[in-house]
């Protein structure tokens, strides 16, 4: 395709370089646009990059290439937003574990770790320093993988043998409660409001503790002997509420609002569970088996990654069922992993078996913003915390934290 | 007037005969007998011809009776009444031509012959005035004149007219009886039969025939007829300015204009025929003395330009007649068949098989890979529910692997030396049991992942079991000491094959050599072990398994696969899957379908509803098929192979029993590293996903989805 287009350059950035309109040749790449953007303004700083968004698209190629993949008409007068590109994630510290990790959670620059050989830990990633680290194993000779882990607000919280331990100050943490119930391992946790938990794991089924704060703890009261049994075992309670419908294991969960928790299995569905009725709300169909899901509040999507190489968004509010058109397709093997940044309704990132994290932009769906290939081995894990820090965990057994800006 | 009417007629009609009766009586005149006895018998002779002469005016009513009187003795030919008065009975009248008698009468006196006195002459003048000459005859028998009465003539002219003898009605008037006239009153008295109130089976058939001909057209009706009739009078003109193609053209006809082939042109004559040509055409010295050199044949042109100053003086040309006979030898020598050349595709010859597009989900790239082993993995397991793999090898261990993620979860070290060649889950998803079968020996094992009541209560199963009276078990079964295992069953010789019942309480193991094996039906409840089959029975088996829902045992040995039922005891089947070495078995989860793969390359697929013998044999794989695997959610079926290659198969079995099981290969997985002639070792189904795995001669294990 040759021949020439009219664009017109709009930019909250920078509102100097809007222009009527400007006739560009169908060739024209980023790098042209980023040319002509330079010489519309001569105050553009060195080394800032430049994105450039047309009909919510972001152009990785040439603007022939990118109007007959999109479908664009040419003849009329295409609007292109300036953005600044958002800059490369800079990789911070690594820690390494015992084992391989299975899952981490942030809050702030903390990082929760859960790892196969049974331990929990808690790593500060700003200072590099571990503030806790507890084995959870019941059983000295075999370990017992910790599958998941999520912060409960204030505490924090972590499955597979079903416990909760408490925060202590000093370093240490101490068992608080231990939910007993499931059958089989316990693949996931999410906590949608205070006191209030959902699991799902191997049984099949969706379990719902509510009303964890209300428990008596009675520390006091115990004695001493007692209290050291309590520390190591926490205190025992039983499902409130089973939730059935997986038809396999239940693979992952999200939160998306406070009455409702979304969750995936490996029987290739996606279910929406609403916590006031206690019943099915939605089902969303898929092809492949589910391994992570994650709920943005501001794009109202669901994202997955499933056992193939493409991680897809879903919109929860459709009835059909029916996948939203985006898939972002860059990785090679399964993604096991994905999160959206807490801060923007774009950015997404996704982690994979083959060992590559990748940042994305879902407006540009063939291409992700950047790759972090730091990691020797399959991806299990990542996280995006609000205080704009990108943590990813492997079955090299190696965290790796990145600053994003 | 009528006398002399008749009497001419008569002469005219009856002459041949009438010379004959003459003749005889010449004859008889010309005797000389006639003359001696001629004055013996002169007054009888002559008062006879007075009576005849009297007879003869007689009017026609008085000779009546005379004839009357004659009929007498002369009516019937009976013999014995021929003549009344001669008694010589049936004898020739000759005899007595010597005797002066000619007979004898009632009276037994001789008859004497009647004199003779009538000569020629007299002769001539009774011919001449006699008017009853003509019908005077001699009688034989008396040898006197008879004159025929009327009667007489009468009768010989009916009888030379070839009429009845004697004289009958043979026009009677006609009474019409049976007339078209209804009567009033019947003719007969007969009541009406039954059959005239029938309608005719008979004659309804013949007129369902005509029907039918009529119809057909076979038959033509008369309004048919008269109207062909006058088609066929009518003028025919034709339309002779039509189109050739609106005439009706016969099939041969068309045939033979559609192949016509059209006669080879003649090139048309250039400047160089020309009577005057160019004189660059005219040939000069050295191109003449080419031309005359060359061989006829080989001639660029056939003929040499000549130049004529005018028309009138070219001659007739030499080689007329001779470009003729050419032309024509080329019209009818040419091959005129137009050759017909078959125009098939490529694609029209292969069998048409659905797009494997429509055939998804099945696994296409390999998504994860198992690192562990040391060596090659012998055998491969996949936990009913789908969560873990187990594996063993030759390193003597076996694994317990997470599948979602590829985390060796146990490792369980059974030997330093010996090789680990099986590995199988219990299919009682209550227990969480592995057999592994390594060396000589069967170990049942816990491998303590999943649900922790169903490990405790596995655990639970094997712990609490004691001992009953009158124990008695064909091997022996006892507690294990190493690591991870429960119980250690120790065959005789080496397991080479272990299969689960499906539900979960019986196994069967193989054990043996090449040259015999023994099967073992080992009960976990009871921890007792059978020998199903007498020793009677020397074959080898190289791979067993259940039937998934009855109680059927599938044997494999080299060549044939048996089908033992359990609950009879006996051998109900033998399928022939036409292999050289069985490699392994699969049964698909319905029980009616095996495959059978065999170590050249072969993998036959034996619908057992059809026949013992294979429904399909796939030859895709270029080395010995080590394993094959049927999956239980999905259609699809798996071989893996030595040279490295999984091939998975589309292979949807129906419902009814008319349609045959649809197969197609959909996808060769590549990835696992041959060395030393060996490849995948075994290949396994996801139980709950189209994901395949590939336990590999490097070590590895990998996971295709």
């Amino acid at each position: 395709m040759t021949g020439e287009i009219v664009i017109k350059l709009t930019s909250p950035d920078f509102p100097e370089i809007e222009a009527e309109a400007i006739e560009v040749p169908l060739t024209t790449g980023p790098e042209e646009l980023k040319t002509l953007v330079k010489g519309l303004n001569a105050e553009l700083e060195e080394g800032v990059q430049l994105d450039f968004l047309l009909r919510d698209q972001l152009i990785r190629q040439s603007l022939a290439k990118h109007l007959d993949e999109n479908a664009i008409e040419t003849d009329v007068k295409l609007e292109i937003l300036v953005l600044k590109k958002q800059d490369a994630p800079v990789p911070e510290n690594s820690y390494s574990a015992e084992d391989w990790i299975s899952d981490i959670s942030c809050r702030g620059d903390q990082v929760l770790l859960a790892s196969y050989d049974g331990t929990v830990a808690l790593w500060d990633a700003e200072e590099d320093e571990v503030l806790f680290s507890v084995n959870c194993s019941r059983n000295v000779d075999q370990s017992e993988p910790i599958k998941c882990v999520a912060w409960v607000h204030s505490e924090k919280e972590d499955s597979f043998c079903s416990g909760k331990w408490e925060n202590d100050r000093s370093k240490k943490a101490v068992p608080m409660y231990s939910l007993r119930g499931h059958h089989g391992s316990v693949d996931t946790v999410a906590c949608p409001s205070e006191g209030v938990i959902v699991s799902g794991g191997q049984d099949k089924k969706v379990r719902i503790w509510k009303d964890i704060a209300d428990l008596p703890l009675g520390w006091e009261e115990l004695s001493a002997k007692k209290r050291a049994k309590r520390e190591e075992r926490g205190e025992v309670k039983t499902s409130d509420t089973i939730m059935e419908g997986h038809t396999e294991s239940v693979s992952c969960s999200t939160v998306l609002s406070k009455e409702e928790v979304a969750t995936a299995g490996m029987d290739n569905t996606l279910r929406i569970w609403d916590l006031n009725k206690m019943a099915e709300s939605n089902t969303l169909s898929g092809v492949k088996a589910f391994f992570d899901i994650d709920y943005s509040k501001h794009s109202n999507l669901i994202a997955s990654g499933s056992s193939d190489r493409h991680v897809r968004l879903w919109d929860p509010r459709t009835t059909t069922g029916k996948v939203s058109a985006q898939s972002l397709t860059s990785h090679s093997l399964w993604v096991s992993t994905v999160r959206w940044n807490p801060n923007d309704k774009n950015q997404l990132l996704s982690g994979s078996y083959d060992n590559v994290v990748k940042m994305w932009d879902v407006r540009s769906t063939k291409t992700p913003l950047y790759d972090m290939q730091k990691h020797e081995d399959k991806v299990l894990c990542s996280d995006w915390s609000r205080s704009k820090l990108v943590v990813s965990g492997g079955s090299d057994k190696q965290i790796h934290s990145y600053r994003v800006k | 007037m009528i006398e002399g009417a008749t009497k001419r007629k008569l002469e005219k009609i009856s002459k041949g005969e009438l010379d004959d009766l003459k003749d005889m009586v010449l004859k008889d005149k010309d005797d000389d007998v006639v003359d001696e006895i001629e004055e013996l018998y002169e007054d009888e002779n002559d008062e006879s011809s007075e009576d005849s002469e009297a007879s003869d005016v007689d009017s026609l009513e008085d000779s009546d009776d005379e004839g009357e009187k004659r009929d007498e003795f002369e009516d019937g030919d009976t013999s014995d009444e021929e003549d009344r008065r001669n008694t010589i009975g049936n004898v020739p009248i000759e005899w007595y031509d010597h005797l002066p008698h000619i007979g004898y009468d009632l009276d037994g006196k001789k008859i004497a012959k009647p004199i003779k006195n009538k000569d020629e002459i007299d002769d001539f003048l009774a011919r001449c005035e006699d008017p009853d000459y003509w019908r005077t005859i001699t009688d034989r028998s008396t040898l006197r004149d008879h004159k025929l009465t009327p009667e007489e003539v009468d009768f010989i002219k009916r009888l030379t007219k070839g009429e009845y003898a004697s004289q009958v009605d043979d026009t009677p008037e006609w009474i019409d009886l049976y007339s078209h006239e209804v009567e009033e009153m019947p003719i007969n008295r007969a009541p009406e039969s039954k059959a005239s109130f029938i309608p005719s089976k008979d004659e309804r058939n013949k007129v369902n025939k005509l029907a039918m001909l009529i119809r057909r057209g076979i038959i033509k009706t008369k309004v048919e007829r008269e109207r062909e009739a006058r088609e066929k009078a009518k003028p025919k003109y034709f339309n002779v300015w039509s189109k050739q193609e609106e005439l009706e053209k016969s099939r041969s006809q068309m045939s033979r204009e559609k192949m016509a082939f059209p006669a080879p042109k003649l090139p048309l004559p250039g400047h160089a025929e020309s009577y005057r040509p160019a004189p660059e055409f005219v040939f000069d010295e050295s191109e003449k003395l080419a031309w005359e050199a060359e061989e006829p044949e080989d001639r660029k042109q056939s003929w040499m330009p000549q130049h004529f100053s005018n028309l009138r003086t070219v001659p007739a040309y030499a080689d007329f007649y001779k470009e003729r006979f050419e032309r024509c030898l080329d019209l009818y020598l040419a091959p005129r068949q137009r050759k017909m050349k078959m125009n098939v595709k490529k694609e029209d010859l292969i069998p048409k098989l659905p797009s494997p597009k429509d055939l998804q989900p099945f696994p296409t790239f390999q998504a994860l890979t198992f690192k562990g082993h040391v060596g090659m993995v012998r055998s491969i397991s996949a936990h009913p529910s789908g969560q873990f793999l187990a594996s063993c090898g030759d390193d003597g261990t076996a694994r317990v692997w997470e599948i979602a993620s590829g985390r060796c979860l146990r490792l369980i070290k059974l030997s330093e030396d010996e090789k680990c060649l099986k590995v199988s889950w219990s299919p009682n998803p209550n227990l969480c049991l592995l057999i592994i079968g390594y060396g000589n020996k069967c170990a049942v094992v816990n491998p303590q992942v999943g649900d922790k009541r169903i490990v405790d209560a596995t655990n639970d199963l094997i712990d609490s079991w004691e001992e009953p009276e009158e124990y008695r078990s064909r091997l022996n079964w006892s507690s294990s000491t190493v690591v991870g295992a429960k119980l250690i069953i120790d065959h005789l010789a080496e397991v080479r094959d272990v299969a689960w019942h499906s539900k979960g309480d019986y196994f069967a193991c193989v054990a043996g050599t090449n040259a015999k094996t023994t099967v073992y039906l080992h009960q976990l409840s009871t921890r007792k072990t059978q020998l199903p089959f007498t020793s009677a029975q020397k074959n080898v088996f190289q791979k067993i398994t259940f039937h998934p829902t009855r109680p059927l045992f599938y044997l494999a040995t080299q060549r044939y696969v048996k089908v033992w039922n359990l609950a009879k005891q006996e051998m109900q089947r033998k399928l022939e899957p036409n292999v050289k070495w069985v490699s392994s078995i699969a049964v698909h989860k319905t029980g009616d379908h095996v495959l059978v793969g065999d170590f050249s390359t072969r993998l036959a697929w034996i619908d057992l509803d059809l026949s013992q013998r294979p429904f399909k044999t796939l030859r895709y794989h270029k080395k010995a098929i080590r394993s094959c695997k049927f999956h239980n959610r999905y259609p699809l079926f798996a071989s893996g192979s030595d040279d490295g290659t999984i091939i998975v198969s589309h292979g949807r079995v129906y419902n009814d029993l008319s349609s045959d099981p649809l197969i197609v290969p959909v996808k060769v997985l590549k990835g696992i590293k041959t060395t030393k002639n060996f490849g995948v070792m075994d290949v396994e189904f996801h139980p709950n996903h189209p994901w395949v795995f590939g336990a590999g001669v490097d070590g590895s294990i990998r996971l295709y989805t």
